[in-house]
């Protein structure tokens, strides 16, 4: 069973995200109200971009290349394929034209 | 940088964890809020940044020179500087180009030609809700409400802390110092409400908000003369909409992004087009606004205990100021003085009628209260059309048309999609507590795992709905 619980007493800061309140019926993970948190925000922004990853490649084309912004750029462009290869990406896509139909502003 | 952007989830997912791993360590931790503050704002202006800390600095120096100050008139000077401190760079920012035209066209009526300049700069990102907060501390330091505060570190991050920065909500320093003072217990984290709100608010604002204004409000504010009646009638409630939607999301974000960090912020919108009355629509909308007028404003100039006519002054005073505050423009002006007519009038009917006889019986009915609310809701929609305008002349002219143009058969531009999006905004605060009660009742009960699935379904289906980039929130301009 993965736990937070000896990382916790290692690192003292980490007590607080993971000691009390456990998650009520996982068992995977006993997280604080504070590491429900955190868990909740990362865990709700990967699957966003997994869902819709053309967003995260789009987003960073618009800056000027560097090494940073091309490791990360590989990173998408893997993300991408990922979700296309689940097929989430391709449904992401159809949607969000179908979205831009639907709200587009008259002639 | 926004709220609903890529740019904001990956500075909150930096900020979470590290405000949370500090969070034992309170000092450190609230530098690193400071400094993640400050980065946040530079987004927008790097230069400003020296703006936000000498404000900062400024306040934290007279909130001490009072807090120590044992002469009462000494207090009373000292906070009459830091006042006038506190107003000198909004009104160099705000109000200096829009006096010098005023004063230049004055002049030209008069024959004369003045030349008065211009400041040349752009108004400051959330300069009026920087003023707001110092002068707030500062008198409440002189009114001992609050302790003045020792920590610097504190102060700055009571101006400067990130999910208030740039339009509020308003916090008063005593609701907001006690907090700094221990580590945040997490237990007072309500993951499920907080949620709530920041799904809540980028669903009023993205979709919202964002496709009523670009599709409907903006064309026809820009260009009246081209519409019916009917449609600009409807541009008016639409307008209602868009800026309870685009504010109250912004607030709701803030409220819920900082009770994640394990601070509470006050509640700032209260289902405001319910109300029956301007009074009670004072009290639900922008509720940190109309509370920080009445104690900073209403009542140091007298608010009710100086008999009736001065109290009508007063409410007129104070709603004309809290409008020039939102804009350096004439069409600012008459929305505040139009709410603050409107306020003293209901006063007047109050005090004008018995509180047992038929008028009042009548208006406590379900009739009675039918009328009001019709009454106040369009009062408020005129109102807003000065708000929304270009100028004062525009929203004349605006009203002006909807008069002529009747029954001039003009064809409906607004298609079914305003009407949906309309009704949405709507119900966003027309549903009932009880509504979000169990909403968020059943999303407490949820495990995180469910937690994470409704979340990324409700802002995927968000990003789905959006439109090509979002406009900056309405208020960011004020």
């Amino acid at each position: 069973m993965t736990t937070l619980a000896p990382a916790a007493d290692a690192l003292p800061p980490v007590r607080g995200l993971a000691r009390t309140h456990p998650m009520r019926g996982a068992g995977l993970l006993r997280l604080g109200p504070a590491g429900r948190a955190i868990a909740l925000v990362y865990a709700t922004c990967l699957l966003l971009a997994l869902a819709y990853p053309q967003a995260l490649a789009a987003w960073l084309d618009d800056f000027e290349p560097n090494p940073v912004v091309e490791a990360a750029q590989g990173g998408a462009a893997r993300l991408v394929a990922l979700s296309e290869s689940l097929g989430i990406a391709r449904i992401s896509g159809s949607v969000r034209d179908l979205g831009k139909g639907l709200t587009r502003k008259p002639d | 940088m926004l709220f609903p952007t890529i740019e904001f989830a990956l500075f909150f997912m930096l900020v979470l964890p590290c405000t949370w791993l500090l969070n034992r360590r309170n000092a450190l931790k609230k530098a690193m809020l400071v400094v993640a503050s400050y980065v946040f704002y530079s987004f927008w202006s790097i230069p400003f940044l020296l703006l936000l800390f000498l404000s900062s600095l400024f306040n934290y120096a007279f909130g001490l020179l009072v807090g120590r100050s044992a002469d009462p008139r000494l207090r009373k000077a000292l906070v009459g500087v830091a006042v006038a401190g506190n107003l000198m760079p909004l009104c160099f920012f705000k109000y200096y180009d829009f006096l010098a035209a005023q004063l230049q066209a004055l002049g030209a009526l008069a024959g004369l030609q003045l030349d008065l300049g211009s400041t040349g700069v752009a108004v400051p990102v959330a300069i009026s809700f920087l003023t707001f907060h110092g002068i707030s501390y500062v008198v409440d330091v002189h009114r001992g409400r609050v302790e003045a505060s020792r920590s610097l570190v504190d102060l700055l991050l009571y101006v400067s802390f990130f999910p208030h920065l740039v339009a509020g909500p308003i916090v008063r320093a005593s609701e907001f110092l006690a907090q700094l003072a221990r580590p945040s217990d997490p237990r007072n984290i309500d993951l499920g409400g907080s949620t709530l709100l920041i799904l809540g608010g980028l669903f009023k604002k993205v979709v919202v908000a964002s496709h009523l204004s670009i599709l409907f409000v903006d064309p026809v504010f820009t260009n009246p003369q081209a519409y019916g009646t009917v449609d600009l009638i409807l541009a008016a409630y639409a307008y209602a909409i868009v800026i309870y939607c685009d504010f109250s999301a912004y607030t709701d974000i803030a409220i819920g992004v900082a009770n994640l960090l394990g601070y509470r912020f006050p509640r700032n919108f209260d289902q405001p087009y319910i109300a029956l009355s301007l009074q009670e629509f004072w009290h639900r909308w922008h509720i940190t606004l109309s509370t920080w007028l009445r104690d900073y404003l209403y009542i140091p100039l007298g608010g009710s205990h100086l008999g009736r006519w001065l109290t009508y002054r007063n409410l007129i005073l104070t709603m004309v100021l809290g409008g020039l505050w939102h804009g350096a423009g004439l069409q600012f002006i008459v929305w505040g003085a139009l709410h603050g007519v409107g306020l003293a009038a209901e006063r007047l009917l109050r005090e004008a009628t018995d509180e047992g006889g038929r008028f009042r019986r009548f208006l406590r009915g379900e009739l009675g209260q039918t009328i009001r609310w019709l009454l106040v809701f369009h009062f408020v929609c005129v109102a807003w059309i000065f708000f929304r305008s270009a100028d004062a002349g525009s929203a004349v002219d605006y009203l002006g048309t909807i008069l002529r143009r009747v029954g001039d058969g003009a064809p409906l531009t607004a298609s079914p999609l305003i009407l949906v999006l309309m009704m949405a905004g709507f119900l966003t605060q027309l549903l009932p507590p009880s509504a979000y009660e169990a909403a968020d009742g059943s999303f407490r009960r949820a495990s995180v795992a469910a937690k994470v699935a409704l979340s990324t379904a409700a802002i995927w289906a968000v990003i789905m709905l959006a439109p090509s980039g979002v406009a900056p929130f309405i208020y960011f301009q004020f």
